[in-house]
């Protein structure tokens, strides 16, 4: 006898992945440690603007942070040579980071302990938006030489995250055709509560106003 | 190449679930997608069938139901759809408020249903309809149903 029928799953694809990350975020609250996930296209300035805002920080806090790259260590040297706790993850190839990645890159800390870890994601404006990776925050960069109308091409990664940080705003006097106030309409879409700030690694512009939310998020993540 | 991630957890469960009701065959795997999720069904659905290889899945389908941007007016609570690219849809059309809304629906990814067949003598398990209201062998789905977060 053989018959067929429908089981009733209702089972989310990520949901190992969303577990992970769950404990994973509560594990580093527990240990005052605030984790926050950077994303962005590569050559946005991932790197250079985590190494000004580890600069405000450092006087009181310990840093690190956890460089994922497709391929090399380039970035993570970039890091250890400005002076910053750093574990490369290199992914070989794969679009994205997903928890026991990010897990076994903490794990090479080896108990170091930190106020702020940071994640610089894949240079990649689609595919780590769909993973969580068990920050506390999510912010995406996008610079001014990209151009502005960057949303209606990549909505999730812009619906996903808690702040926008539109970078080398040194740029704009030379690209009269960035709209920045087109951008944060469009970046709202999805997102009507997303934080957005302007900022230039080279001139210091907007950096402190960003590291003074960090702390606040940070403050209030960990209650 | 995320499709792969998602593919092997796909994979994964429905090899469980089909352990778990007892079927040999399944022949259709149902998902349900936000219109966020940036996925190529063609791809996607190469990447299942090559990985279904030898499995109760080999023969099995893929069948997809998109779901679009929805949001929920902080203000009245309507839950309306909002068009990326089209600022007029960006109003509440029950009380009017712009822009103050949360986005509901549009990123999940979740298998909803699994068409599965079996021989009910070979798995000391009847597969029959009846039979499964009487024995609850769907017990285990709604646990999870509950258990994981399915939104987004």
């Amino acid at each position: 006898m053989s018959d067929s029928r429908i089981l009733e799953v209702q089972r989310n694809v990520l949901a190992n992945n969303d577990r992970a990350a769950d404990a994973f975020r509560a594990r580093l609250k527990a240990e005052r440690t605030f984790f926050t996930d950077v994303m962005a296209s590569p050559g946005a300035g991932k790197t250079t603007l985590l190494l000004a805002l580890i600069k405000r920080f450092h006087a009181d806090a310990a840093c690190g942070v956890i460089e994922a790259d497709l391929e090399s260590d380039v970035d993570a040297r970039k890091i250890k040579e400005a002076g910053v706790c750093s574990v490369e993850l290199n992914t070989r190839g794969i679009c994205h980071v997903e928890m026991g990645m990010v897990e076994k890159a903490f794990a090479a800390f080896e108990a170091v302990r930190f106020d702020y870890l940071f994640l610089e994601n894949i240079g990649n404006l689609v595919c780590p938006a769909e993973f969580d990776t068990g920050a506390h925050k999510r912010i995406m960069l996008l610079s001014v030489p990209e151009g502005y109308d960057k949303v209606y091409k990549y909505p999730p990664m812009f619906a996903v995250v808690d702040a926008l940080v539109v970078t080398k705003s040194d740029y704009l006097p030379t690209n009269p055709d960035f709209d920045l106030d087109a951008l944060r309409r469009q970046a709202r879409v999805l997102n009507p509560r997303l934080k957005i700030f302007v900022v230039s690694a080279r001139t210091g512009e907007g950096i402190d106003e960003l590291a003074t939310w960090i702390r606040v998020c940070r403050s209030a993540a960990m209650g | 190449m995320h499709e792969m991630a998602f593919v092997r957890n796909i994979m994964d469960i429905v090899v469980e679930e089909a352990a778990a009701a007892g079927a040999t065959d399944i022949s259709a795997v149902h998902l349900v997608i936000g219109e966020g999720r940036d996925i190529v069904e063609d791809f996607f659905e190469g990447l299942f069938q090559y990985l279904a290889r030898g499995t109760v899945a080999e023969h099995a389908k893929i069948r997809v139901q998109r779901v679009p941007y929805m949001v929920r007016c902080v203000r009245c609570g309507c839950i309306f759809h909002v068009e990326v690219y089209d600022p007029n849809t960006r109003t509440c059309p029950d009380c009017g408020a712009h822009e103050e809304y949360k986005l509901v629906s549009g990123l999940e990814f979740y298998i909803s249903k699994i068409e599965a067949s079996g021989k009910a003598a070979s798995q000391n398990k009847s597969l029959n309809p009846e039979a499964c209201a009487n024995e609850k062998p769907c017990t285990r789905a709604v646990r999870d149903k509950q258990k994981e977060k399915v939104a987004v």
